[in-house]
């Protein structure tokens, strides 16, 4: 996922996009250490620590990880997409914006 | 519901993974009781665990990194609890002469988890003869119950008959309802249908709140009819608050999962949160178990406006995800395991 995310989010910089995460891991500490090591710039709400945590319960996330795209008019739009089906729907939702990108990724998907 | 079967794998990865190794690193502990027979082969039993404990101690960091359900997480786990198979032989017997020694019980347990057919045949054939050699202690019992489930299948069809024959004797002990439960859920053998095993149940057990485990039982699958039609009469006639809130749990779940009956589903749902918002079912309270299923379904469909999420970022910053908006927004729901 890391690399497929890095991509999108270097090559989707000056688009009307975010890439929103809602980290469950326990050791807030040792995940920021992740985060600058793996080079997870994009910003995560913090479910307090648990697979169980309050944002998660909510939303009954019961499987990781779990994605919804939302369009820019905030109405869910995909769930459950990943790699080429993000991309399509991004590019997609994003065309609606009036913003057309055409997404691509290099072997290791880090699109550099 | 599209991820009770994830849930399930998640959950069972966990078990595997964690408990089972913590629980043998446990039982070592307790294991100090020393057996009251032999001095010599208590002795022995420690030192065996002494070496498998050791061996397994430099396995269990590696699992604990591996990512869960990946090949080397398999290969991990199936290295982890075959450490024990070059002394299984010696286990066997030293468990059978000393019957009550805690370590050499806990180290026939983990020799049932082998990869290696052999040695789990063996040590189920063992644990079979111990269970038959004292067939009413409650230890026989639990034996019994692992071996239903066990891949040596004749040891596990004998262990079915031999607890079978106990029902029949005493249909309404609670050993009989774990009996019947268990093979009410069973996947693999069947000397008796899940229709009769359910006829048994209700008949011993039909007034009583046990009838809550069976409600939770049947959330597992898709409802039968014949149940479905149980389930709702149990809802109306039983006197337990738990009772009517697992079968509404189980009918809501079964009813919502079509599109035809999802209103009726959601109702049902949603009465567990109105009328028993604290009943506990197991070591669950439904109501709260229910309440995410309901918003899912309310606020998160397809098409919907995404609800607003207020929180703190890793950071400790607050924000919203409502901060963002005018833009296309991917949330993921991730963590770095």
């Amino acid at each position: 996922m890391y690399p497929h995310e890095r991509s999108l989010v270097k090559q989707l910089a000056d688009k009307p996009f975010a890439l929103i995460g809602v980290n469950s891991d326990r050791d807030r500490e040792k995940l920021k250490d992740v985060m600058k090591e793996k080079d997870i710039t994009w910003r995560s709400f913090w479910n307090g620590g648990s697979t169980g945590g309050p944002i998660s319960t909510k939303w009954n996330v019961r499987g990781w990880p779990t994605i919804y795209v939302v369009d820019a008019k905030g109405v869910i739009r995909y769930k459950g997409v990943r790699g080429d089906k993000m991309d399509a729907a991004l590019e997609e939702l994003l065309g609606e914006a009036g913003v057309e990108v055409k997404i691509t990724h290099d072997d290791e998907g880090d699109g550099e | 519901m599209k991820s009770n079967c994830f849930r399930f794998l998640i959950a069972m990865f966990i078990a595997i993974g964690i408990t089972i190794p913590l629980a043998a690193q446990e039982g070592t502990k307790d294991a100090v009781k020393p057996a009251a027979k032999k001095d010599d082969s208590a002795e022995r039993i420690r030192e065996i665990n002494k070496e498998i404990t050791a061996k397994r101690a430099e396995i269990l960091p590696k699992i604990r990194k591996a990512k869960p359900g990946s090949p080397e997480y398999t290969e991990l786990l199936t290295e982890y609890y075959g450490v024990a198979d070059e002394f299984a032989d010696e286990i066997i017997e030293l468990a059978g002469d000393n019957p009550s020694n805690r370590v050499a019980a806990t180290l026939m347990s983990g020799l049932m988890r082998s990869q290696n057919k052999e040695v789990v045949t063996k040590v189920t054939d063992a644990m079979l003869a111990s269970a038959k050699a004292d067939p009413t202690s409650r230890k026989s019992f639990a034996t019994l119950m692992t071996l239903m489930s066990s891949p040596n299948r004749k040891a596990a069809a004998e262990a079915t008959e031999l607890l079978l024959a106990g029902v029949k004797e005493d249909p309404k002990s609670n050993n009989s309802f774990s009996v019947l439960m268990s093979l009410m859920n069973s996947r693999t053998l069947k000397p008796m249908t899940k229709a009769e095993a359910t006829e048994l149940l209700l008949a011993n057990f039909g007034d009583s709140e046990k009838m809550a485990d069976l409600a939770m039982g049947m959330t597992r699958g898709p409802i039968s009819t014949g149940n479905v039609k149980l389930l709702e009469r149990l809802l109306d006639e039983s006197e337990f608050d738990s009772v009517k809130a697992a079968t509404s749990f189980a009918l809501g779940k079964h009813f919502s999962a079509n599109a035809g009956t999802k209103d009726k589903g959601m109702k049902l749902l949603k009465s567990i949160v109105e009328k028993y918002p604290d009943v506990i079912v197991g070591r669950t309270n439904l109501a709260k178990t229910v309440e995410g299923e309901i918003f899912e379904a309310e606020n998160l469909q397809i098409g919907m406006k995404v609800p607003d999420i207020i929180g703190e970022d890793v950071d400790g910053v607050e924000f919203k995800l409502s901060d963002y908006k005018g833009k296309v927004v991917v949330i993921d729901f991730w963590g770095d395991w």
